[in-house]
């Protein structure tokens, strides 16, 4: 396990990025702002990902507004303290009503290891890439042990602007 | 044991304006000290504080006219709330005196620990994002909190070089986005 200060941050390319499509487990620590017409919040962002689900813990300041989401292949349980509520045939609308957002959950787990998501064609543009709709922008990389994994990254689209710094990888193996 | 809670209602009665340096911790439910930050807390009644993060990066929560600026630097965001709708302002409310303690809290003297004495405030309001706060004491002024949330993760909060009552330049809460930033306002 390697944890990686900010050494020194390094352009995005999209080049020799296929091995982490076989990182099979990570997770991250950082801060994260979603925007939207009608709200605006910055949180801490912890992220877990390990055979193949994603553990996302997002909390506000002091912890205040802690919400935990367990993404499993088929099931997605949210718990806000009180212990996790299960839903079974989730969509990513059902985030929003979570987050108050709409974010494509499934692909961000691509996108913030600096990857498309394979499911879907993508237009490359130089410092990130278009993908269904949504623009992500590498604005930094850093060097980790595993090479250079995203440090700053915005993926908007026309309603929708969220904005991750991601201030420290674990990148398990 | 009701002496802790007079002399936090002392100490809040007497407290106009507050400048210490603070240094935070969040304790995860194992009890493992996870992150740390620090900064210079300023505190000015009625109803102006800021918490003025400066490590491992800057952010700011500053409250002005019923108002809570949240910026972050790296995120080169800032977002505008009304003092109710915002996360993060209850603790330094608590202080401002702003939040009537006895209507918001049952108030609960903890005795001592880490040479202050706490006492505990659970709020009577379910959905305040908190199980709980405590407030220590040092030698009756104002030492450290502790916050507790939903997940049962703690934040603890320490103040050093307390300064009570000298003189806070109108400038600190006064906010004002830097240049590329986004801003977003209720």
């Amino acid at each position: 396990c390697s944890t990686s200060p900010i050494k020194d941050l390094a352009a995005y390319s999209e080049l020799g990025r296929g091995e982490f499509y076989q990182l099979r487990e990570w997770s991250l620590d950082g801060r994260v702002s979603l925007t939207a017409q009608h709200d605006s919040w910055t949180a801490a962002i912890e992220w877990r990902r390990a055979d193949s689900e994603e553990m996302i813990r997002v909390s506000g300041p002091f912890g205040q507004g802690a919400v935990d989401i367990h993404i499993a292949d088929d099931y997605v349980d949210v718990d806000r303290g009180g212990g996790a509520v299960r839903y079974y045939d989730w969509s990513d609308e059902f985030i929003t009503e979570q987050l108050g957002f709409y974010v494509p959950l499934r692909s961000l787990r691509y996108w913030v290891v600096g990857l498309t998501d394979p499911n879907e064609s993508f237009e490359n543009i130089g410092n990130g890439f278009i993908q269904d709709n949504w623009t992500i922008r590498y604005r930094k990389m850093q060097k980790t042990d595993r090479g250079l994994l995203p440090y700053k990254i915005d993926v908007s689209n026309p309603e929708v602007k969220l904005k991750l710094i991601i201030d420290q990888w674990n990148t398990h193996e | 044991d009701d002496k802790p809670i007079e002399q936090l209602r002392d100490f809040l009665k007497t407290a106009h304006s507050l400048t210490a340096d603070f240094r935070q911790v969040a304790i995860d439910e194992s009890g493992r000290a996870r992150k740390a930050s620090e900064g210079v807390f300023y505190l000015r009644r009625p109803g102006k504080f800021r918490w003025n993060y400066l490590k491992p990066f800057t952010q700011e929560i500053i409250s002005n006219a019923g108002k809570v600026w949240f910026y972050d630097e790296d995120l080169e965001q800032v977002t505008i709330k009304k003092m109710d709708q915002s996360l993060g302002s209850t603790p330094a409310l608590l202080l401002s005196g702003d939040i009537d303690l006895e209507d918001n809290f049952i108030l609960e003297g903890q005795g001592s620990d880490e040479d202050m004495t706490w006492i505990k405030l659970l709020p009577k309001n379910e959905d305040s994002g908190f199980k709980y706060i405590l407030i220590g004491l040092d030698k009756g002024k104002l030492g450290g909190m502790e916050l507790s949330d939903n997940f049962g993760q703690l934040t603890r909060i320490y103040f050093s070089n307390l300064k009570i009552n000298t003189p806070i330049d109108d400038g600190v809460f006064d906010f004002i986005p830097p240049a590329g930033a986004d801003v977003f306002e209720e």
